[in-house]
């Protein structure tokens, strides 16, 4: 990661799937960056599935979470999934306080969220 | 301790990493001094993006006072005055996308209070540790 970045983002897509591994923090300033990540996957690759990676992640504010509900209702908007996995203890005690762990696909690892039909 | 920085976000790092050693001087838990330092986080990034409206040239004085078991930090801006709507939001619903900066502060901290003091907005946030409270109740 760059010294002054807050987040590297990776994408690698197969077909109609992509897993975005997201390392750093997801924060004020990161946040739009993983927005437009996840939404361009969605709208200008026509992706059916997107895992999101947070295995690298172990802080996340409000800002992030609005980031991972947009996705959430472009995905819905599309009939496409979109599945959260690897989540460090933090970033999920964020999505407890906040609610939404009923809300989001979650599972432990990428290989379970590629599974998910 | 006393902190004065703009209102860059670059800033936010550094004081989720000053809150996390403040608040294990203080002798919170690791899951407490996540919360404490995702509350002051939101606080500060609340003023960035509302007060400053993404200016990242504002001045923002932080000031933290730790104690054994309890930490208040104060934040105060000469930002634009804090909108009332902001500062109750609702309950987050589910697939709402923003607001719930305020809603988090709010489930975190003991004490949480917004004032507008002539040209400044301040905002102070207090937490006891809950070992601490659980040994002076009983």
């Amino acid at each position: 990661m760059a010294k002054d970045r807050e987040i590297d983002i990776n994408i690698v897509r197969n077909g109609n799937v992509s897993v975005v591994h997201v390392k750093g923090d997801i924060d004020l300033r990161s946040s739009p960056e993983l927005r437009a990540a996840i939404l361009d996957l969605y709208e200008k690759r026509g992706q059916e599935k997107v895992v999101l990676d947070l295995a690298g992640v172990k802080y996340i504010d409000s800002s992030g979470i609005a980031s991972l509900v947009e996705g959430l209702q472009e995905a819905k908007k599309r009939n496409a999934k979109f599945v959260l996995c690897a989540l460090n203890d933090a970033p999920r005690h964020v999505l407890e306080l906040t609610r939404l762990t009923k809300v989001f696909e979650i599972t432990g690892t990428v290989d379970e969220a590629l599974k998910l039909g | 301790m006393e902190l004065k920085i703009t209102s860059d976000p670059r800033w936010l790092r550094m004081v989720r990493a000053m809150m996390q050693e403040v608040s294990r001087q203080a002798g919170f838990s690791e899951m407490e001094r996540s919360e404490i330092t995702l509350a002051v986080d939101e606080a500060l990034a609340n003023v960035m993006k509302h007060a400053y409206r993404g200016d990242p040239n504002g001045t923002v004085l932080l000031s933290c006072t730790a104690e054994d078991g309890e930490v208040e930090i104060v934040l105060r801006d000469q930002g634009e005055a804090m909108d009332p709507k902001h500062l109750e939001p609702p309950p987050p619903d589910e697939m709402r996308v923003g607001q719930r900066g305020i809603f988090l502060i709010r489930a975190i901290m003991d004490e949480v209070q917004f004032e507008r003091n002539g040209d400044t907005n301040q905002v102070r946030l207090r937490k006891c540790c809950k070992a601490q409270a659980r040994e002076s109740h009983g």
